[in-house]
């Protein structure tokens, strides 16, 4: 392009200069802007589909138990209010996980990916427990692991949820008189359960989009 | 992505449902076919026993429960049941209230007879001077009660056994449960729940569960095997005469203070509802097996995480005469409002609450007692006592 540029006056006319920093802006404008056709470099089919709806159905269920159950066990019902956590928690992951199935592939991949990665950590977690708390047994080191991938396929609002939540949580401990240290934990909970299902939703959403899906770096790693 | 994953996944999640919907409260009249573990149910036919020192045992109905918790009460020893308490006690007669008590001990953390000596006055290094000065008669529901002797059997370890809960008890070790009783001349019932820890061979063998420690004479002793969650946990219940004749049932319990990770999630948190549930129920079961109690006082360390648990609801539902909880938490070292009592006074319209209170002392254990004024007010009709 400069090349062309300079070239205009090759019939021995006046050479027209542009700068180097006009170039450099053309340069940089051109590669910033989205790629025509890029939605459907990932595009999905009914696999892919079932496969994200069956992930997002695993790990907002999980989301739903863990940011109900300590609400819910302030109530009446209590297992039916975190059963309708629970259904409501699979129903959007179900619905999130097979929009990002449909439509990006590649962002599902990485929602595997982390999901597994998740899945190791939270097994490491869990013999962490077994050896820390005597009636833990094997079956629960599986069940931290199955946690660690529910969160895992959704790691960014996971983490900014439980963090917030843990602030928030602190804040309530320390300047209400009657919060306990329980409510802290609920209410981080609840941030984990809450981001995580905001993940989901963003995935769905900037599924078409060639935005990657967002993740920490560790959660890029691949196997 | 393989299918194996995603069916996985689906198949995961679909278990996970089916086995919530799984969990089940409910309780059962269970006869011991050994000396103490409830095996067998009861035959729904047979008809109820008369009011009696006999102990009768309720057990959860899940069958996962009752292998669990037969195990766990194959390590422990025999029940204790003192019926009469010495002569010279405070009695419950006419114009006299009864202090009832609930108190968990820590495993000989607090020290039961300095805990008598300055809540109800009774002296038990000197009794019949202490009986003089005309103390209230009392109850006193004891929770991590425990009991060490040689007769347990010898358990080196495993999953049915927990950990040595191993406080300091002073110089001389401390009392047990039986010894206080023995001491101060209480009637008892005692009921291990567990061990306390395995045998290492440095240091006695021993049992803990509830208990009840009273200055009146106690009548148809029973056991409920709660539902079974981390541990096992056996509430005890026994009958307290009013002055007019009323049966009072009196209730110690002990709630889990959380499940394993994977009944905590399997079953939303309902670790201690459950256990409420199975109480209630098995209650209840007792009052249609009679004599019936239709006042009961319910005590105990529910380890409620926070005063508006769904246990600590579905409780006061059933017991709709409880005492609003004052505020104050009763375990120091997250300060949690884990300790409460609950009342039901069914038709009795004489039998009242009248004071209820946290007590200021912990006399050594990580846990306040509570303390709990039941009044009688002859005056008043009321039905005749069944």
């Amino acid at each position: 392009m400069t090349k062309a540029l300079r070239g205009g006056g090759a019939g021995g006319g006046a050479v027209t200069s542009v700068p180097r920093w006009v170039v450099a802006l053309g340069v940089a404008v051109l590669f910033a802007a989205p790629t025509p056709g890029g939605a459907q470099t990932y595009e999905g089919d009914t696999w892919t589909t079932v496969a994200g709806a069956s992930l997002g159905l695993f790990s907002g269920s999980v989301m739903g138990v863990m940011g109900t159950m300590m609400p819910c066990n302030r109530t009446l019902t209590g297992d039916r209010c975190v059963a309708s956590g629970v259904g409501t928690g699979a129903a959007m992951g179900m619905v999130m996980g097979g929009l990002i199935g449909a439509q990006n592939t590649n962002a599902l991949d990485i929602r595997v990916e982390n999901a597994g990665i998740g899945l190791v950590a939270g097994a490491v977690v869990g013999v962490g427990l077994r050896r820390a708390v005597r009636q833990y047994d094997w079956t629960d080191v599986g069940t931290a692991a199955l946690v660690g991938g529910a969160i895992g396929a959704a790691p960014v609002g996971s983490a900014i949820g439980v963090g917030a939540g843990a602030v928030t949580g602190a804040l309530a401990w320390w300047l209400v008189p009657d919060a306990t240290v329980a409510d802290m934990a609920m209410i981080a909970l609840l941030g984990l359960a809450v981001g995580g299902m905001v993940d989901w939703a963003d995935g769905a959403a900037s599924a078409k989009s060639d935005r990657p899906p967002p993740t920490f770096p560790l959660f890029t790693l691949r196997f | 992505m393989p299918s194996a994953l995603r069916s996985t996944l689906a198949l995961l999640g679909l278990a996970g449902a089916v086995a919530a919907c799984g969990f089940n409260p409910t309780m059962e009249r269970a006869v011991p076919t050994t000396a103490s573990c409830p095996v067998e149910a009861r035959p729904p036919s047979v008809s109820a026993p008369p009011d009696t020192t006999r102990l009768r045992w309720y057990r959860a109905a899940q069958e996962r429960d009752v292998d669990l918790s037969s195990r766990w009460c194959a390590t422990v020893g025999e029940p204790v049941f003192t019926p009469d308490p010495a002569p010279g006690l405070p009695r419950w007669t006419q114009g006299r209230d009864l202090e009832a008590f609930t108190w968990n001990v820590q495993v000989g953390g607090g020290d039961v007879m300095a805990f008598l000596r300055a809540e109800t006055g009774l002296d038990c290094t000197d009794r019949p001077s202490a009986v003089a000065s005309g103390p209230e008669p009392f109850v006193l529901l004891v929770q991590e009660a425990w009991r060490r002797s040689d007769d347990l059997p010898v358990i080196e370890g495993g999953r049915d056994v927990p950990w040595t809960v191993d406080p300091d008890r002073g110089p001389d070790g401390g009392a047990d449960i039986v010894e206080v009783a023995e001491r101060c001349g209480l009637a008892l019932l005692y009921v291990p729940s567990a061990r306390n820890g395995p045998d290492s061979g440095d240091r006695p063998r021993e049992d803990k569960g509830n208990a009840l420690l009273s200055s009146v004479r106690l009548t148809a002793p029973i056991a409920l095997d709660l539902p079974f969650e981390a541990g096992r946990k056996v509430a005890v219940a026994a009958t307290v005469t009013a002055p007019g004749g009323e049966r009072v049932r009196i209730v110690s319990a002990h709630l889990d203070v959380a499940s394993t990770l994977t009944r905590t999630l399997m079953s939303g948190n309902q670790t201690r509802a459950r256990q409420a549930d199975g109480l209630i129920d098995g209650l209840r079961k007792a009052e249609d097996d009679g004599p019936l109690n239709a006042v009961t006082l319910v005590g105990g360390d529910f380890n409620s995480w926070s005063a508006r648990e769904t246990a600590l609801k579905r409780m006061r539902r059933a017991f709709p005469e409880s005492p609003e909880w004052d505020g104050r938490a009763t375990w120091q070292p997250l300060r949690l409002p884990v300790d409460h009592f609950f009342f039901r006074r069914g038709p009795f319209e004489n039998v009242s609450v009248r004071e209820y209170s946290r007590l200021e002392d912990d006399y050594g254990s990580d846990h306040f007692g509570r303390r709990i004024v039941v009044e009688y007010a002859p005056g008043e009709a009321s039905p005749a006592p069944y």
